[in-house]
């Protein structure tokens, strides 16, 4: 593990600028949206949406992260350290999937940490109308979960469209869209096929995470579980693909 | 270049395969989703209900206490000095209806009903129709479902959450805590004292001797009335409004967190 | 020659790129224990023919044995490679770039490290990016020579770099080069004072091997010296 751990902290301590960048970026927008509602020069409509503004970007970024992580490797020709290291193409690949697990969480982080800090009253507010500060925390790592989990799907299928549109070495943007979206029908494939085999695991139902007060209101989740394994089945075998493929398909620049 | 080949054959096939896929068995795509989200899906539609009449002599009791829940609460003042209550539970099992029953209960000069118990997990409504003699002070506690107070004549405390509530022809003091829920309050006359969030607000007030002294403050939120005097906009989204109309007798003091605030005086 | 005293043997090994076939059944057998030039111009196959020995392209045919075995993750990581392109993070110091090449390899050898560091006059604190280009090329030769690997593929480690840079390079190899343990391919277009480095050459032309064989033997067999060969089998 000490491989796939210097690894990860190489394509973390890579990513330090931007992410840098961008957790400045976020709490420079809260401050300044906060001095703009302290002043009363913004409705409450405006300081939303320039709030809103990072939570909007993150994902984007963070599917580029995912493309640049690997991209970068190619453009800088590091690629020829790092392919001629004897370590498993997944404990790459995986490296990479983590670090942008990493960002996000630290993104995410500084955002709440934000929102704490600059909205503490508009916070407070809404704590009142919630179950509880327990409940916030709860639900709120049942939704961070979810996103991870759900960013993690997209990384993969980031890496299996570069990894493949390096094979191709042609048309290589258009290629990893193709892949990109041949990818996402062979997951739901996978997931519609497999299904039958768990159809005996019940629906996780999470309302009760999400009741507001003890009460029937608020969100509630049935997941499915018999189409979501086959799916996550899937989406495990394309990283094993990628893996495999980035070990012993892919070439440096001819 | 083998490398580049059997690549470029394998995505050919791949979207041959998508392609069958789309063209035969398209309605794959219709499958039921893996997640359902339902938000706010309330109470179900009960199966079966009950009711329940109290009747009692006001005699020294001065306030009278009500907790609800999903049903509708109906208030009045009425002549005489008796205090009826007629409380009607709701729920979608009958068996539930069988173990579950409103408790009256008299503490000090307060009398109060509630439900005898809270059957975690099992949806119970409980409503009531209450009549009570002029000047009394009564406090309901009720969340998702409708309040309506009509031609009533007291003092009125309100706590209520999820719920729209519906005042005409209030007298008297009114104190009210009011979120998630719309709040109309339509000819009203005394002093009024409302903390509001997360709702639409409308007080119409009605012309009073004394008149009204206003202390209105809103955050993120509209707030527009008729008393003549200025709205003021402060720093953190705040609007407020200070000021008398008439002598400034009678108080009104308003509160409200995200949600618009119309306060007009029936001139 | 038994086979198992050779490091490396290849057969035939064929590799085409979309505009140009790079090698056209090369045959080659390195000796343990020496070190060879593998000499030609530019775009002779040179680069190519390394890159498939470490696995960084695939060849479409014939066959690699290193060490008696086919290239895969263990062969890896008995090669030291170091390529002809800038390959170092350069957001890294110099340690950094160590510590990273450190932890992947088991015969990485760290009490080599401030001896070379000293001899190729590197500061360890400093990054990167702020070397010069002989600088780096001396750091990518140190991330080589600290390991006791097997085999060593030096990808033209003089090209574009200062003579001082050159000769520090040169005399690195000579000092940490272990013949009783490595063997090594060194490959370059200018075969110049790097001559007395090699026990054998390969001349390759065009992506095939025009020449090859010891380099004493070549030089009593055409009484010229092995850069004059060079210059009249490329003229």
């Amino acid at each position: 593990m000490t491989r796939f751990f210097r690894l990860l902290r190489k394509d973390l301590q890579a990513s330090l600028l931007p992410l840098g960048f961008l957790s400045g970026i976020t709490l420079i927008v809260m401050l300044f949206t906060r001095v703009r509602i302290a002043t009363g020069s913004w409705p409450m409509e405006t300081a939303l949406a320039a709030v809103s503004l990072p939570l909007v970007f993150m994902p984007l970024w963070l599917l580029w992260q995912s493309f640049q992580t690997l991209r970068v490797e190619w453009r800088e020709d590091t690629v020829y350290t790092l392919l001629v290291l004897p370590v498993p193409g997944w404990k790459v690949m995986l490296a990479k999937l983590a670090a942008v697990c990493i960002e996000y969480s630290v993104l995410l982080g500084v955002t709440v940490f934000g929102t704490l800090i600059f909205f503490a009253p508009q916070v407070q507010l809404a704590m009142e109308v919630l179950p509880g500060s327990l409940w916030a925390v709860r639900n709120g790592i049942l939704v961070y979960l979810f996103s991870l989990a759900m960013l993690a799907s997209v990384v993969i299928f980031v890496q299996l469209a570069f990894v493949v549109s390096r094979m191709v070495g042609r048309a290589q943007g258009l290629v990893a869209l193709w892949t990109l979206f041949l990818s996402s029908w062979l997951v739901d494939l996978c997931g519609s096929l497999l299904a039958p085999l768990f159809r005996w695991l019940p629906a996780l139902s999470l309302d009760k995470l999400f009741r507001l007060y003890e009460i029937e209101a608020g969100i509630v989740v049935n997941w499915r579980l018999a189409s979501e394994i086959g799916s996550w089945l899937g989406i495990l075998g394309l990283f094993v693909l990628t893996g495999v493929l980035f070990e012993h398909f892919v070439e440096v620049n001819g | 270049m083998k490398t580049r080949r059997i690549t470029l054959i394998v995505l050919i096939l791949l979207t041959v395969l998508f392609i069958v896929d789309v063209r035969y068995f398209g309605s794959r795509s219709l499958k039921e989703p893996s997640v359902d989200f339902n938000i706010s899906p309330g109470f179900r539609q009960p199966e079966a209900h009950k009711s329940q009449e109290f009747v009692r002599p006001q005699h020294d009791i001065t306030s009278l206490y009500l907790k609800g829940r999903h049903g509708v609460v109906e208030l009045s003042s009425a002549e005489g000095d008796e205090i009826r209550v007629q409380a009607i539970i709701w729920s979608d099992r009958e068996e539930v209806l069988e173990v579950v029953e409103v408790k009256e209960s008299i503490s000090g000069r307060e009398l109060s009903y509630e439900l005898s118990s809270d059957l975690e997990g099992e949806e119970v409504g409980l409503g009531f129709v209450v009549e009570v003699p002029d000047g009394m002070e009564v406090t309901v506690e009720h969340q998702f479902g409708t309040v309506r107070v009509e031609d009533f004549l007291g003092f009125l405390n309100l706590d209520t959450r999820f719920a729209n509530v519906n005042l005409n022809d209030v007298e008297g003091t009114l104190t009210i805590k009011n979120s998630f829920g719309n709040l109309n309050l339509q000819r009203i006359a005394g002093p009024l004292q409302l903390t509001n969030a997360y709702s639409t607000c409308t007080v119409e007030l009605l012309p009073v001797d004394g008149g009204y002294d206003f202390d209105i403050e809103v955050v993120n939120g509209s707030l527009k009335h008729n008393a003549g005097f200025q709205v003021n906009i402060g720093g953190n989204n705040r609007v407020g409004a200070q000021g008398k109309w008439g002598e400034g007798v009678h108080p009104v003091h308003i509160r409200s967190n995200f949600g618009s605030v119309v306060v007009n005086i029936d001139k | 020659m038994s086979i198992t005293d050779q490091a490396l043997i290849i057969s035939n090994l064929r590799k085409k790129y979309p505009k140009v076939e790079a090698l056209k059944g090369v045959d080659l057998a390195l000796p343990q224990g020496e070190i060879w030039g593998l000499l030609g111009p530019n775009g002779s196959g040179k680069s190519t023919l390394l890159k498939c020995i470490i696995g960084l392209v695939k060849p479409d045919g014939g066959e690699i044995k290193i060490l008696g075995q086919v290239p895969s993750r263990r062969t890896k990581a008995q090669i030291a490679f170091v390529p002809e392109v800038e390959n170092l993070y350069r957001w890294m110091t110099v340690r950094q770039a160590i510590d990273f090449t450190a932890s992947f390899y088991e015969d990485w050898d760290e009490g080599r490290i401030p001896g070379l560091l000293e001899f190729m006059g590197l500061d360890p604190d400093k990054k990167v990016s702020s070397l010069s280009k002989g600088m780096r090329a001396r750091l990518k030769l140190i991330l080589a020579l600290a390991r006791k690997a097997p085999l060593l593929l030096l990808d033209e480690p003089f090209s574009g770099i200062d003579p001082a840079s050159r000769d520090r390079i040169v005399e690195g190899i000579v000092r940490q080069f272990k013949s009783e343990v490595q063997s090594m391919i060194i490959s370059t277009h200018a075969v110049g004072d790097t001559e007395q480095l090699f026990d054998g050459v390969v001349f390759l032309d065009e992506g095939t091997v025009s020449l090859q064989g010891n380099a004493e033997d070549l030089r009593d067999q055409y009484g010229k010296s092995i850069n004059d060969l060079f210059k009249e089998v490329f003229a």
